[in-house]
């Protein structure tokens, strides 16, 4: 008898010990809002490796256009190579590797640059080139529904620059146009 | 038991060392930037650009420069301007109730502070005699100003918002537009993709107007006839690089003239003839690496003053010989002060 009860009274205290146990955690939860992997275009130095050490076949960094800063150049820096032959869609005058990006004639001498995301895998020499010589409207982001959230992101992990940042899951992305104190207000340290 | 327990805490204990010490993670190199173009033939030049020195104390944010009193240099920021002489140090400072994107001195009395939408005119010792112009893209309206320059009666206002130079009368009057684009009149229209654009007067009733997007050097008459042109893209010197360049302009004493224009994105600064054949560039280390809009000012003989934007410093370059062939005609054509 004495036996039985102790038994009783263990799995009593084990059930009471778990449901605190899990009480605690939902405590601890509440505040907590769900985030996603995001970069800083600010510090990002296009090193490359967003395209090569996603976990995913094909990365989830993707170039994006921030069409307000860019000039809409005939030459622009971010498409073609620093000397190109001719300014032309030719692949040997393009600095993207896989033509991802579509030039667009819009009126003399303006034309329209647009990133085919489908092609993109975020190598960024086209943000690297944009970077150097042109306004640094091209610039890389992290695509929250390509990306499955790894708790310790593989890029982010070996980026040289520290620029992997979290953002909340409903402001996922960083406007560059809004300059770097905005990129870092909503953004909470990696 | 007790081992087991202590080769336990021995194991963990290292991978958790080894965890926070960062061991697996690849080790760091940073990128080899963008590959330029090697520029050579910047020593074959025959003329180089030497850095006399350099000063600092400007006013924060300076955006602009141009010749002051006695050779010395007026600098505009965001709430003052400051008359330095020829050796930096501050003779009059005053404040200012919008930033300054650019400044000129008419030579007399008259100190003219662009902002972003209009000109504020003060006098030598910063007494504020009043402004001029008004906002917006109609004819005479200003949207982004970036360069000003005064020659007598005229004021020439250089409009990157609206991608053209206005010329006004000394006290604001509008006279005429200058650079927009007109295919009769053989005017391709001035071209501004990164906000920069820089005119200096020519003193024979003209000014000379940098076309960034277009990678030119344009002369227009007073009138707005296009007389001349010079340019050409490229990464080499005697070419101007990148998406748009050059951004700013200066006149410097030659026969007829020198034009001194500063680049973007490869920061520097190129000396050309009227015919825009390259006489001088400076070496790649004199500006910082993201300075853009160096401005440039007049300076005594043939030094002259460009401000590092980003440093919020004002070089001081000065065109010499590279060899004696070079002083010969230097000495020849080199209208001396």
């Amino acid at each position: 008898m004495a036996r039985r009860r102790f038994l009783a009274d263990l799995g009593r205290g084990t059930l009471a010990a778990a449901l605190s146990l899990f009480g605690y955690r939902l405590y601890r939860r509440r505040d907590n809002v769900a985030t996603v992997w995001q970069i800083n275009p600010f510090k990002c130095i296009q090193c490359g490796r967003c395209a090569t050490h996603c976990v995913l076949d094909m990365s989830a960094v993707k170039c994006v256009h921030d069409y307000p800063m860019c000039g809409y150049c005939d030459l622009c820096t971010g498409f073609f190579q620093p000397n190109p032959i001719e300014l032309n869609t030719g692949a040997e005058n393009q600095l993207c590797p896989i033509d991802a990006i579509k030039r667009h004639f819009v009126e003399d001498p303006y034309f329209e640059y647009d990133i085919d995301e489908t092609r993109c895998f975020g190598c960024a020499k086209c943000v690297q080139g944009c970077t150097q010589f042109g306004n640094g409207s091209l610039y890389l982001q992290v695509k929250s529904e390509l990306c499955v959230g790894c708790n310790e992101c593989r890029i982010a992990a070996n980026c040289p620059a520290n620029a992997f940042v979290k953002r909340p899951v409903d402001d996922p992305y960083i406007v560059k146009h809004l300059g770097p104190e905005a990129a870092e207000e909503s953004s909470l340290i990696a | 038991m007790r081992r087991a327990q202590s080769w336990f805490l021995v194991v963990s204990g290292s991978a958790l060392a080894c965890l926070l010490s960062g061991c697996g993670r690849e080790e760091m190199t940073p990128p080899e930037a963008l590959a330029v173009a090697d520029t050579p033939s910047v020593r074959a030049l025959p003329f180089r650009l030497t850095q006399v020195k350099t000063f600092g104390a400007l006013p924060a944010g300076a955006a602009g420069i141009c010749s002051g009193p006695d050779g010395g240099v007026i600098v505009a920021g965001e709430a003052e301007v400051a008359v330095l002489g020829r050796d930096g140090s501050a003779l009059r400072r005053w404040t200012i109730s919008q930033p300054a994107t650019c400044v000129a001195f008419d030579g007399a009395d008259n100190v003219l502070v662009g902002h972003a939408r209009s000109v504020s005119v003060f006098g030598r010792q910063g007494n504020s005699r009043g402004s001029w112009g008004k906002a917006g893209r109609g004819e005479g309206e200003m949207w982004l100003v970036r360069g000003i320059s005064v020659s007598g009666a005229n004021v020439y206002v250089a409009d990157a918002g609206n991608r053209c130079v206005h010329r006004f009368a000394a006290d604001g009057d509008f006279i005429a537009t200058l650079g927009r684009r007109d295919r009769e009149a053989g005017i391709p229209g001035i071209v501004v993709p990164s906000g920069y654009l820089d005119c200096v007067t020519i003193e024979e009733d003209g000014v000379l107007v940098t076309n960034p997007g277009r990678w030119l050097v344009e002369r227009y008459s007073g009138t707005g006839e296009l007389k001349a042109a010079f340019g050409k893209r490229g990464l080499s010197a005697g070419q101007f690089p990148g998406c748009c360049n050059p951004t700013n302009i200066e006149l410097l004493p030659g026969e007829p003239f020198l034009v001194a224009a500063a680049d973007k994105s490869i920061p520097r600064v190129q000396v050309f003839s009227p015919n825009g054949e390259v006489m001088a560039c400076t070496d790649a280390d004199v500006f910082a690496d993201d300075a853009s809009g160096i401005d440039l000012a007049r300076g005594v003989g043939l030094a002259f003053y460009a401000l590092d934007t980003s440093r919020q410093t004002v070089v001081v370059l000065e065109l010499e010989p590279a060899g004696p062939v070079a002083a010969a005609e230097l000495e020849k054509s080199v209208r001396k002060p």
